[in-house]
């Protein structure tokens, strides 16, 4: 009973689930018929499970093999006679471009014909896809298990590489040999050189066989590298694009200005980029930008930059928006912009160039001209020239610099590597070497702002002027020839009582602390420590005197100076240096008297110290009564003035205080009473008898220069218009150097740089005990650099003048040449 | 969080009243709810045929994402997403009841009782909200009182002797409970397997071998379908039923069955039953086996694979 029930379940227990035979034959003609419908978009009527079941079924009874390649032949078949002849229908030679002869057709025939082969492709594509994702619906079952245990790709996979093999890499006909691929590629570049020269093309057309094109590849895996888009399509795409811009670089530059250069450069890059998002794919992007680039831009920006019309002329014409072009078309190729960096940089060191040689010419047109007698006459007129100039030259720099700054700004993104090349640039022509002027020039500015330039500016203008000297200031390379000159000026101001504001000078040099650091201010420092100490010991001085009781009426006020001899550039200020073996001069009886007062005094304050008398740099108040005496316009009266002369012209005054009115006193007696040195002599006498203002002497015969057989009578017709009179001493103000003057401060300096240099060499060698040369040589450099930039020569020299004095040995026998510190 | 009294009544005769706090898991409330859909017209949106004229609601939402099989049938394109109606009279009826099931409830109903609860759905519906809560039992039982849980194991007891006759009561298992739905469960099985007081040896083994050739239907249903699930509670089912099955003299059926509704790669039923050939050398004496390996012959070739298993064949699949 039981074994009965049991074979009554074996046998087949409903419709065929257990059956083992199955009868592929059959249910294939019942599924290809199915598939056909679904083919012809017919497939509404079917019923999905039936047609999965019988899949299903076949599957199952290890027919997935068979149903597979039926499967795949019958997609083979479909394609290749039924879809390949619609795809023919839609092909028309008119769609090509240069079709033999026959380009009777208009570019718009031509696009539409194009647009009509692309839909037709697509739409027999996409058809595709819908069919064969129903296709494969049907048969997932097969996939999931038959495909899957062979490792086969789906059959959707597989239908899709089908229509690669039968559609694109098919020929068009029987009797043309061209692949349907082939013209797909160039229908579409065709459209695309239509949209480049303007027309309005189909994008979202394209875009959707791009789509297509991307979704097959040449092997039939899923990898990305040989996708049909990428090797076929995109090879051609580049290429074509290659050769378009390369042709159309060449045009465009032979048409046009650099200007509108970069704007086409910059709009094309920018289609480019437009194209492959919205009709190619935007992995195309980088590629075709490279193309883009490699043809608009590197390979002609240096041509475009060179233009008559390029870097040079947009940036004397302020052309902010093109040069910012040229900037990022630069910048797109080369990080380093060095194409724009270049140019503006010979653009720099030319302009600056010309400020250089302008100033020069300008300081040198006036004693060029007159011979020396002149030169010796017109000091003053020489001097304001050459001041001059180095303000020019100072304004000059400082307007090219804003300039630049303006352009970086505007066009160069503030860019930081634009900004160094931009400073070295303006440090190159500022440290030219055919311009020795700089640090000069830049105190001669500074100096004449100290002196009038500041006057009735507020507190804000006066800080910006400050700050231009200090932005030239960090260009200047040899910092200690600047200080050397600053100190000479800085010198002169303040004995001289010429600076406007001692205020807006400690300014100055608590800028300069900040810029150049402690070591560059010390000694200019210690310059205004001095000039505070030294008015507190006149006021003690006048106080001490003034305790010795007895009251003279006539007695002198003395203000002193005492400047620390190693702090203040003495030997700048004239004779003192050339005199030394001479005796200083004689000074009249009460002046004597009262120089001695002071001498004790401070003897008693601080025992020890020497103090050397500098009249040279001193000034003097003096009261003269000029008698009465018929005067030129007929006035007769006594007139009394107060005059401020130089301590030199002080004493020639009072010698003349012996003299009666009308003796004379040579230039040899005056000579010989006074024993002022002669060049300060005849300074004196010149601005007392010469200048036409403070004629307080009479000079026989009455010329310009003082010759040693003048006679000089005290000039009793004086008349001045007001009541205190400055006699200027001829050429005491700060002016630019002779070049003689140049040669000997630049001599001094090469001296004071010897020390430095070889302090620095000792400092390093203590700490390395040995050293090779070069390197030696390098760290010497860099530990100087803050001052100045020796010469390499130099440094060596000094190294020789150690070795000598037995500071250093060299290293026997070592590879490279080495030193030694001895201790 | 529901708050219910319960009144009971000891065996002594003592009235215990209590009331028992459960907190709902957010699983079960989804399980709940779709188990409230199962069968429902509400927002039925297809239909499902099978068997000889059964017809049953369903909702293309789950239908479609359980299984890729519906997503095609109902994507567009064919018939079915026009009409929304799948007809599966081809499967098996009872295999297509326990899918549906399967699909509404990610659980596998003891076969016979579902065969049972197919007409009357009211049940089904009140079933998951009647046991539901006890079969969750207490969570925190160190937090209850001794007599409580004496109480309540009582309680569970009754109850399930109650059910066995009743209808399904296993819609609350879970593996990750504790305490007291764990322990109804072990009963349950030990009682299926082998002995258990409660269950009459004979019911047990002749409701498992109806259910033998079930288990394959619905491993093999769920094989067409996609529902790798549903595979694996049919797989553990008929594992644990094998050792009554091979017993039974459906086995040959089974093993007919077995190998003519799955494919050769698909190991999870047939390796379970020539492991069970290899295990009980002496079917070879049995002449319906004997029989039914003629008529079987991807068995019997695996049984002879099985005999020389050091002679490889190529790959692990050996297919012809």
């Amino acid at each position: 009973m039981i074994a009965g029930r049991g074979k009554q379940r074996i046998r087949p227990p409903r419709r065929g689930l257990a059956s083992s035979a199955v009868d592929f034959d059959s249910i294939w003609s019942l599924l290809e018929t199915a598939f056909r419908q679904i083919h012809t978009s017919n497939a509404s009527q079917l019923l999905y499970e039936e047609l999965y079941r019988h899949a299903y079924q076949v599957v199952l009874k290890k027919k997935g093999e068979e149903l597979y390649s039926s499967v795949s032949r019958f997609e083979h078949e479909w394609l290749s006679e039924d879809v390949r002849s619609e795809i023919y229908a839609h092909y028309s030679p008119q769609m090509l471009p240069h079709t033999q002869a026959l380009t009777t057709s208009t570019a718009t025939e031509r696009r539409m014909a194009g647009e009509k082969f692309l839909k037709g492709l697509k739409e027999a594509w996409s058809h595709h896809q819908v069919c064969m994702s129903m296709i494969a619906d049907v048969c997932i079952y097969m996939d999931r298990t038959y495909c899957n245990d062979n490792r086969l790709p789906s059959i959707y996979t597989t239908a899709m590489n089908l229509f690669r093999d039968d559609i694109l890499q098919s020929p068009i006909t029987t009797n043309d040999n061209r692949p349907v691929l082939h013209l797909l590629n160039q229908v579409i570049l065709d459209q695309i050189q239509m949209e480049r020269d303007g027309d309005v093309i189909d994008k979202h057309l394209i875009k959707s066989c791009v789509y297509m094109l991307e979704s097959l590849s040449e092997s039939g895996d899923e990898s990305k590298a040989d996708r049909l888009y990428n090797v076929s399509f995109e090879v051609d795409y580049l290429e074509t694009s290659r050769a378009f811009y390369s042709r159309e670089a060449d045009a465009v530059l032979r048409d046009t200005d650099a200007g509108t250069y970069c704007k086409h450069a910059g709009r094309r890059i920018y289609e480019e980029e437009d194209r492959c998002r919205s009709t190619l794919a935007e992995s195309t992007m980088p590629k075709i930008q490279q193309v883009v680039e490699d043809e608009l831009v590197r390979n002609k920006i240096v041509e475009v930059v060179d233009m008559d019309s390029g870097v040079w002329f947009m940036l004397d014409n302020d052309r902010f928006e093109e040069l910012s072009l040229l900037y990022n078309l630069n910048a797109r190729v080369d990080d380093r912009k060095s194409v724009v960096t270049r140019a503006v940089q010979q653009r720099i060191v030319a302009l600056g160039d010309d400020i250089n040689k302008a100033a020069l010419a300008a300081s040198q047109s006036a004693p060029a001209a007159p011979g020396d007698a002149a030169e010796k006459s017109k000091p003053s007129a020489q001097t304001n020239q050459q001041t001059a100039a180095a303000i020019k030259w100072v304004e000059d720099v400082l307007a090219l610099k804003d300039k630049f700054d303006m352009v970086w700004k505007e066009s160069f993104q503030q860019d930081n590597m634009m900004q160094t090349a931009m400073t070295r640039s303006f440090a190159d022509f500022i440290n030219s070497t055919n311009f020795p002027r700089t640090s000069e020039y830049i105190s001669l500015f500074i100096d004449e702002n100290m002196k009038k330039g500041i006057k009735g500016k507020t507190e804000a203008e006066i800080d910006t002027v400050l700050d231009k000297a200090i932005i030239l200031l960090r260009y200047v390379q040899d910092k200690d020839l600047f200080e050397r000159y600053y100190k000479k000026h800085l010198c002169r101001r303040l004995l001289m009582n010429k600076s406007i504001s001692n205020e807006v000078e400690k300014q100055m040099i608590s800028k300069m602390k900040i810029e150049l650091g402690n070591n560059f201010t010390t000694k200019l420092e210690a310059m205004f420590k001095d000039m505070t100490i030294s008015e507190e010991l006149t006021a003690s001085f006048k106080k001490h005197v003034e305790g010795l009781g007895d009251k003279d009426p006539r007695r002198i006020e003395l203000g002193i100076n005492v400047l620390t001899s190693m702090t203040w550039p003495l030997e700048t200020m004239g004779s003192m240096d050339e005199g030394e073996g001479k005796q200083s001069a004689v000074f009249p009886v009460a002046v004597d008297r009262i120089k001695q007062g002071f001498e004790k005094f401070y003897n008693l304050k601080h025992s020890g110290r020497q103090l050397k008398w500098l009249a040279n740099m001193g000034s003097a108040d003096i009261k003269a009564v000029f008698p009465k005496v018929a005067q030129k316009d007929g006035s007769f009266k006594e007139r009394r003035h107060e005059l401020n002369v130089s301590t030199y012209a002080m004493i020639i005054l009072i010698l003349f205080n012996d003299v009666p009115t009308d003796q004379h006193l040579t230039f040899e007696e005056i000579h010989a009473r006074t024993n002022i040195p002669k060049a300060d002599l005849i300074r004196n006498l010149q601005s007392l008898a010469v200048a036409p203002k403070t004629r307080i002497l009479i000079k026989e015969p009455m010329t310009k220069d003082v010759k040693p057989t003048d006679k000089f009578f005290f000039n009793e017709g004086f008349n001045g218009k007001f009541v205190k009179i400055k006699v200027g001493v001829v050429s005491s103000g700060n002016k630019v150097e002779s070049d003689r003057e140049r040669r000997e401060t630049e001599k001094k300096n090469d001296n004071s740089r010897a020390f430095c240099v070889e302090a620095a060499i000792v400092r390093i060698m203590k700490q390395r005990k040995e050293l090779a040369h070069s390197q030696l040589v390098m760290e010497t450099l860099s530990q100087v650099a803050a001052q100045f930039k020796p010469e390499v020569s130099m440094i060596k020299k000094r190294i020789d003048s150690l070795i000598e004095r037995e500071y250093l040995e060299r290293i026997e026998g070592a590879k490279v040449d080495s030193y030694r510190y001895l201790a | 969080m529901t708050v219910r009294p319960i009144q009971y009544e000891t065996v002594d005769g003592l009235k215990v009243v209590m009331s028992v706090r459960t907190w709902k898991r957010p699983d079960d409330e989804l399980m709940e709810s779709m188990a409230k859909l199962y069968g429902s017209e509400d927002y039925a949106d297809m239909t499902i045929k099978y068997g000889k004229g059964k017809q049953r609601s369903a909702h293309r939402a789950i239908m479609c994402s359980r299984s890729e099989f519906f997503k095609c049938a109902l994507k567009g394109g064919f018939k079915e997403a026009s009409t929304g109606e799948i007809d599966l009279s081809a499967d098996d009826a009872e295999a297509v009841d326990h899918m549906l099931y399967y699909i509404y409830h990610n659980k596998y109903p003891d076969p016979k009782r579902c065969t049972s609860n197919r007409e009357s759905k009211h049940r089904e519906s009140q079933m998951s909200c009647g046991d539901y809560w006890l079969l969750e039992g207490p969570r925190e039982p160190h937090n209850m009182s001794p007599s409580f849980m004496a109480a309540a194991a009582e309680y569970n007891r009754r109850r399930e002797l109650a059910s066995q006759h009743e209808h399904s009561a296993e819609s609350g298992l879970n593996d990750e409970k504790p305490s007291a739905s764990r322990r109804v469960r072990f009963s349950e099985n030990e009682g299926r397997d082998v002995k258990g007081e409660e269950h009459p040896e004979t019911g047990a083994e002749s409701s498992a071998q109806s259910e033998g050739v079930t288990h394959v239907h619905v491993y093999a249903i769920a094989e067409k379908y996609g529902l790798e699930g549903l595979k694996t509670l049919a797989r553990q089912r008929f594992k644990d039923d094998l050792p009554i099955l091979m017993k039974s003299s459906k086995f040959p059926e089974i093993c007919h069955a077995v190998f003519e509704t799955t494919i050769q790669t698909d190991r999870g039923l047939r390796d379970l039953v020539v492991q069970a050939f290899r295990a009980q050398l002496e079917l070879h004496k049995d002449k319906k086996i004997r029989r039914m390996l003629n008529k079987t012959p991807d068995l019997a070739l695996e049984l002879y694979d099985m005999l020389c298993p050091f002679v490889p064949l190529h790959g692990s699949g050996h297919r012809s």
